[in-house]
């Protein structure tokens, strides 16, 4: 190494080591300076891992969640976003194991016990619910009880708050969802009580559809599903343009089981005025025609009428 | 060779020019002057390249698709020099790659940053699974329900863009990410194409076949003029792209009357699971006369197609019909003007024919099937980190105007997409007919009864088997209590339950996203929507409450 150094012969190659030397420590100190200059706010921070999970990336999401945690007061409102994000992202990020599930919780329960009356708090109950209820991994057995006392939690705590109708929404589907008949009609009738009380939550549609298909099946009670579609419907069914296969039921139904003929013209019209590329739009058209009631014509893929569309809605 | 020749022959051969002439034609000078000269093509080259691409007095955008059928792609320049008309700030690029390569091409692009600003939908990974497109696509819900400016002055003016599109854009529709990622250009319909001289010289008339009858005497007597002239004619141009086309739309026409008792959900189709449950009740089974009329048709049907038509593939089937060996030829919309321009006669253009009235199976037959439900195709989606997406915006609605549209699908021989367009001469029949019916049974219930059921059935189709045999095998396989229908229902209930978990990611995403932005308009009607969706699957019990009211007892644990 010596004979090397002392070699005169070597004075370039040194010269061009040591200017890489001196190069690479100024790009390091700049880029350190960089990145302190840059570093986001717990705000930036928040936002980002917002985009990241619209794409679905709970893993890099929560990262940007626990770095806005990490630098934020505990308490605070990013804070409590940051933690209710890692929470959430820990939850639902594939593949699921019993220590991201009972970190999650335990997260949630820290947003909880911070700021109990928040917004946050709010949305925390509901993941434990969750949690609770779901199968999250193999040999995760459903908890339904614990899931229904965490919901009547946040329709008792949040009673004023749109949550509340998503947590009723839940307490009634547990009930729904073990197809025994007394159970089913008690959570209906919970979904009935709150609708009476509350007819603007904004997910009355959600509910009132959700009646109806429990009235189909199990219930059979055909005329209260009926009843119900209508509802829903009158309110705005969500899926814009995916409505047919619930006016197809509606209107099978009242033809068929209820020989109620009224609703079944009105839904067989909704069929092919509403959604003529359902599928069914020739066969409502035949059933209006089998019901003596006027037939509209179908518009929709006849290009040289096709601009009437817009006239049939 | 003596030395001292040895020593002057260098001298003579160039060591001493005699004119600079001559120095300039050696072979150094000619390998410098290659080059040069490649080296100049290249720099040309690259600046034409970069003028094209890089022209910092116009806006470029750049769209990508894998049409390489005869006229697409001048039916798409047509648009393009349109559009440059009107916009002259404006170059639009069109970028064909082939098929082949096209999903690597894309997703290299896609990942680096240098995708197309509009890219034609498929094949590439990145923009077709829902996480990928969700990062690297733009949607396009919030600027559907606006009215297209290029409609203005037409009957579509007042519409919103998605209602101008036959399908309500339905193609470029992810119900899992409940939004809207693309505009499809085009219609697709299936039909059978045939060859006019042919069935002239066959029948003496150029006449189509309107019914199932008809179609068979036609094709008999193109089988006796082959025999008769020595000729190697087929009736049915078939293979193993395209026998399902035509052999797929008898199931409707026959079956769909099953409709009534079996769709167990009024949800307007029979599924599989249905089809099934129907057979346990004794509902329906493949011994029913209009089931086994329905595969006898198919088989009736089969005969008229070349002979070890499971080997013959999709340009062996056009080169067979292009050459005016074959009477018909069962294929989409897609390859009309292929077929229309390399075939050396007239082509005409039938819907698939049914068996009419007083005909054999004729009491089978409830209907056509609908064609109402079908998609768009050619969905053109915006590259999310396009640096000109508000002009890549515009094209792509200027593409799906009215006028435009027509004028692309006119010069590509394809079907348009917007009411009111008006198709080509030739694309007439090609039209697409919402009148029929829409639901059919289907036996192929899970992945035992699937194999089972292609196996026998192209045994059965080919005449290696009888119908007896072929349904027997499939009834077992159905009713096998290991691999049969119950295990099948048990998967596609676990599935259920997955989907219904998988569900709840959607749902914490939107929830998450109302929390951190409450300006977010969106996010509070997808929330709605994805929690109706999965409240309705009761977390999967549906169907595993349907399977045990079916079969009387507990469905089995996946």
């Amino acid at each position: 190494m010596k004979r090397w150094l002392c070699n005169p012969r070597k004075t370039n190659a040194r010269l061009a080591i040591a200017a890489l030397a001196v190069a690479v420590t100024f790009a390091c100190r700049g880029h350190g300076t960089v990145i302190a200059a840059d570093r986001p706010d717990a705000a930036t921070l928040l936002s980002k891992a917002q985009d990241e999970l619209s794409c679905f990336s709970f893993d890099v999401a929560a990262d940007l969640f626990e770095s806005a945690a990490a630098q934020s007061t505990r308490g605070s409102d990013a804070w409590l976003k940051g933690t209710l994000g890692l929470a959430m992202c820990l939850q639902q990020h594939s593949p699921p194991s019993p220590a991201k599930i009972e970190r999650a919780a335990k997260l949630l329960r820290s947003v909880v016990d911070a700021a109990p009356k928040s917004e946050c708090a709010a949305r925390a109950t509901m993941c434990l619910g969750r949690i609770e209820e779901l199968s999250d991994y193999y040999g995760d057995e459903p908890q339904p009880e614990a899931a229904r006392e965490l919901y009547q939690k946040v329709v008792s705590d949040w009673p004023d708050d749109a949550i509340a109708g998503e947590a009723t929404l839940r307490i009634a589907a547990i009930d729904v969802q073990t197809y025994e008949t007394q159970k089913v009609q008690r959570g209906v009738a919970l979904l009935e009580s709150w609708l009476a009380s509350h007819p603007h939550d904004p997910l009355a549609s959600v509910m009132w559809k959700y009646i109806g298909d429990t009235c189909y099946r199990p219930l059979r009670d055909y005329r209260k599903a009926v009843e119900s579609y209508r509802k829903a419907d009158a309110i705005g069914l969500l899926e814009r343009g995916r409505e047919g296969p619930v006016y197809w039921r509606a209107a099978v139904l009242a033809e068929r089981e209820l020989k109620d003929f009224p609703a079944a013209i009105e839904f067989y019209t909704k069929i092919v005025l509403i959604t003529p590329t359902s599928g069914k739009a020739y066969e409502a058209q035949l059933a209006l025609k089998r019901l003596g009631a006027p037939v509209p014509e179908l518009l929709m893929l006849r290009t040289e009428a096709g601009a009437s569309k817009g006239d049939a809605k | 060779m003596s030395e001292q020749q040895q020593q002057q022959q260098p001298k003579a051969s160039g060591g001493s020019s005699p004119s600079g002439l001559r120095a300039l034609l050696s072979f150094n000078t000619l390998g410098v002057a290659l080059l040069v000269g490649a080296l100049g093509v290249s720099l040309l080259r690259v600046m034409t390249i970069e003028q094209t691409y890089f022209d910092s007095s116009k806006k470029t955008i750049r769209i990508s698709h894998w049409q390489l059928e005869l006229g697409f792609r001048e039916a798409l320049q047509g648009v393009i020099d349109a559009y440059e008309k009107e916009h002259p700030d404006v170059r639009v690029v069109q970028m064909p790659v082939t098929e082949k390569v096209y999903a690597q091409w894309l997703n290299t692009h896609m990942i680096s940053g240098t995708a197309p600003d509009l890219l034609e939908m498929g094949f590439a990974k990145l923009a077709s699974d829902d996480q990928y497109r969700a990062r690297f696509l733009q949607p396009i819900t919030e600027l559907i329900d606006f009215p297209n400016p290029y409609n203005k002055g037409t009957p579509l003016e007042a519409l919103p863009w998605r209602e101008t599109f036959i399908d309500g854009m339905r193609g470029g529709y992810s119900a899992s990410l409940q939004d809207y990622y693309a505009a499809p250009c085009s219609f697709f319909s299936v039909r059978m194409y045939y060859n006019k001289g042919l069935l002239r010289e066959a029948t003496g008339s150029d006449e189509p076949p309107t019914t199932f009858g008809q179609l068979m005497t036609v094709c008999g007597k193109v089988r006796e003029l082959g025999a008769r002239t020595g000729r190697s004619l087929v009736p049915i141009s078939s293979g193993s792209s395209n026998s399902g086309m035509l052999l797929d739309r008898y199931n409707i026409p026959f079956t769909s009357s099953y409709d009534d008792a079996l769709d167990e959900d009024l949800g307007g189709n029979v599924t599989q699971m249905e089809t099934y449950a129907g057979m346990v009740a004794g509902k329906v089974s493949m011994n029913d006369p209009a089931v086994k009329a329905l595969y006898e048709c198919q088989r009736r049907l089969a005969q008229e197609f070349p002979n070890g038509f499971m080997a013959v593939g999709r340009d062996q089937v056009a080169f067979m019909f292009v050459q005016g060996n074959a009477a018909f030829m069962t294929t989409g919309s897609w390859d009309g003007m292929s077929l229309f321009k390399q075939s050396k006669f007239d082509v005409g253009v039938i819907d698939i024919p049914l068996p009419g009235p007083g005909e054999q199976w004729s009491q089978y037959v409830a209907g056509r099937g609908s064609e109402a439900m079908n998609a768009g195709g050619a969905a053109f989606a915006l590259y999310k980190f396009s640096r000109n997406i508000d002009t890549a915006i515009d094209f792509l609605r200027f593409l799906t105007s009215l006028r435009q549209n027509e004028n692309f699908n006119a010069a590509a021989e394809w079907l348009p997409i917007i009411l009111g367009a008006k198709p080509s001469e030739r694309m007439k029949p090609f039209m697409p007919d919402p009148r029929g019916f829409s639901s059919a049974v289907d036996f192929k219930f899970g992945n035992y009864v699937q194999t089972v059921y292609v196996g026998q059935y192209w045994r059965y189709l080919q005449g290696e088997i009888g119908y007896d045999e072929f349904s027997s095998k499939v009834t077992e396989a159905l009713m096998s209590p290991v691999y049969g229908g119950d295990r099948a229902w048990a998967k596609e209930a676990d599935d259920r339950r997955r989907w219904c978990r998988n569900q709840e990611r959607v749902l914490a995403v939107q929830a998450m996203r109302q929390i951190i932005d409450p300006a977010a308009a969106d996010a509070p009607r997808k929330f709605r929507t994805a929690l109706s969706q999965q409240v309705a699957a009761n977390n999967g019990r549906d169907w595993a409450a349907f399977f045990e009211s079916v079969r009387g007892k507990p469905i089995a644990k996946e």
